[in-house]
């Protein structure tokens, strides 16, 4: 490559947003072959280790009691509330934001592409909230169908027990004002559709919905 | 949804002594006959009695992240190193990451200073490496391969696969070598000094396996 297509190349890169590609998916269990339909399956099959591993890990996290009960999100809830809370901190909260919708946005574009071909915006709830092990691996209580997903605030009981020990100032309102809400909104302008989000309510329920 | 262990709600009351069965314990020729359990103690229990629900939703995330092969194998950490990557990346781009590693050093001083005086009063440095390591999920559930040993633990970096289908899409430019280097290594040094022990660190292998030892 020499320098001049190099530059070209970097400009179009700098230019021109990143598409993720999604290969085929696995065959279902029934179009896998014919055998296989009259076969007990469990799909954990060659996954024995890595279940095994991730049970034993569940049964760790759940049987901690040491302060507090631990759910199966509690390192990834810190860990996002250390990053929002040092955001926060710099004065830096508005750009943490804006860095995460322009990291998504390899993927949010190939949802924008699927929702168009299919013309269904049902596509963007299912992207973000069921397949994304960055939703349903933080928000435990993640349900509903159609064009709205519901779940709970899920950083209010770890943020009540750490406050309790002076490590964040952070409220879950605010959390889901300054940083839920406006990834979700910005996550949705990306693939082409808007996006609500619940206003803070009480008892922490948050409901997104995407407009038809 | 978060709630404390409750008792275990199908048992009866252990009863006082003078009230236990006299059933007879089985006895080894030789040896003391074994203490006369209580009724609750007698049950069988999975720990989890009063907290199916969260038991529930812990698997029903596990086996949702463990089938999910597209498009690579996810493992239980895929949402913990993305949080950790994002957080990295951002904190790099801003000429932060020194800060970064200070700030989640103090996040964590109340509860290392808390293991500090666990070692302070039995003297034994190995709990200040269980502290780090084997009691906090935010290491277990981040760092899947790992061993120990008396004074030296060893793990294999997790970020391998994740930051490689990253940098793919361009979401991230870290390098292994550099997370470890910049984030891993200062951050365990830092809650070492809090625990009061002090601990030395393999820099960057290629293999990802590195360890960190009582000094």
């Amino acid at each position: 490559m020499n320098a001049q297509t190099a530059t070209q190349t970097a400009t179009q890169t700098a230019t021109k947003p990143i598409i993720a590609e999604v290969p085929p998916h696995a065959p279902a269990k029934a179009a896998t072959g014919n055998l296989n339909q009259y076969k007990t399956l469990s799909g954990y099959e060659g996954r024995e280790a890595e279940l095994g591993l991730s049970m034993s890990i569940l049964l760790k996290m759940l049987g901690h009691h040491a302060g507090y009960a631990h759910e199966m999100n509690d390192p990834l809830v810190k860990a996002h509330l250390t990053a929002i809370q040092f955001a926060k901190n710099m004065g830096a909260l508005d750009q943490y934001v804006a860095m995460d919708i322009k990291n998504m946005e390899p993927i949010n574009l190939r949802m924008k592409q699927i929702i168009e071909k299919t013309g269904n915006p049902e596509i963007a709830v299912i992207a973000l909230f069921d397949r994304t092990a960055c939703h349903y691996a933080l928000a435990l209580t993640s349900s509903g169908d159609g064009l709205s997903r519901t779940w709970k605030d899920p950083f209010g009981w770890v943020l009540t027990q750490c406050r309790k020990i002076g490590q964040f100032d952070l409220t879950p309102q605010e959390i889901h004002e300054t940083w839920t809400t406006p990834r979700l909104v910005g996550y949705g302008n990306t693939m082409g559709v808007k996006m609500q989000v619940s206003p803070w309510q009480e008892d922490g329920m948050i409901t997104c919905s995407v407009e038809a | 949804m978060a709630e404390p262990a409750r008792t275990l709600r199908n048992a009866a009351p252990a009863l006082p002594a003078a009230q236990k069965p006299a059933g007879p314990p089985v006895a080894v020729p030789g040896q003391a006959p074994p203490p006369m359990p209580t009724v609750q103690d007698f049950g069988l229990w999975s720990g989890f009695e009063g907290r199916e629900e969260l038991l529930g939703r812990g698997l029903v995330q596990l086996l949702k992240t463990v089938i999910a092969d597209a498009p690579y194998q996810h493992h239980l950490n895929d949402a913990a190193l993305k949080a950790h990557l994002n957080a990295i990346q951002f904190a790099k781009n801003h000429g932060m990451l020194p800060q970064l590693v200070a700030h989640d050093v103090k996040t964590l001083a109340p509860v290392n200073k808390r293991v500090g005086q666990l070692v302070a009063k039995t003297g034994n440095p190995e709990f200040g490496l269980v502290g780090l390591f084997e009691r906090t999920d935010c290491w277990y559930q981040l760092v899947l391969e790992w061993t120990v040993e008396p004074g030296r633990r060893s793990w294999r970096s997790p970020f391998h696969t994740v930051l490689e289908m990253g940098k793919r899409i361009g979401q991230f430019d870290l390098t292994e070598e550099e997370i470890h280097a910049e984030w891993t290594v200062p951050r365990i040094q830092g809650y070492a000094a809090d625990i009061g022990i002090k601990v030395k660190i393999s820099p960057w292998q290629d293999s990802g396996w590195l360890s960190c030892e009582l000094a």
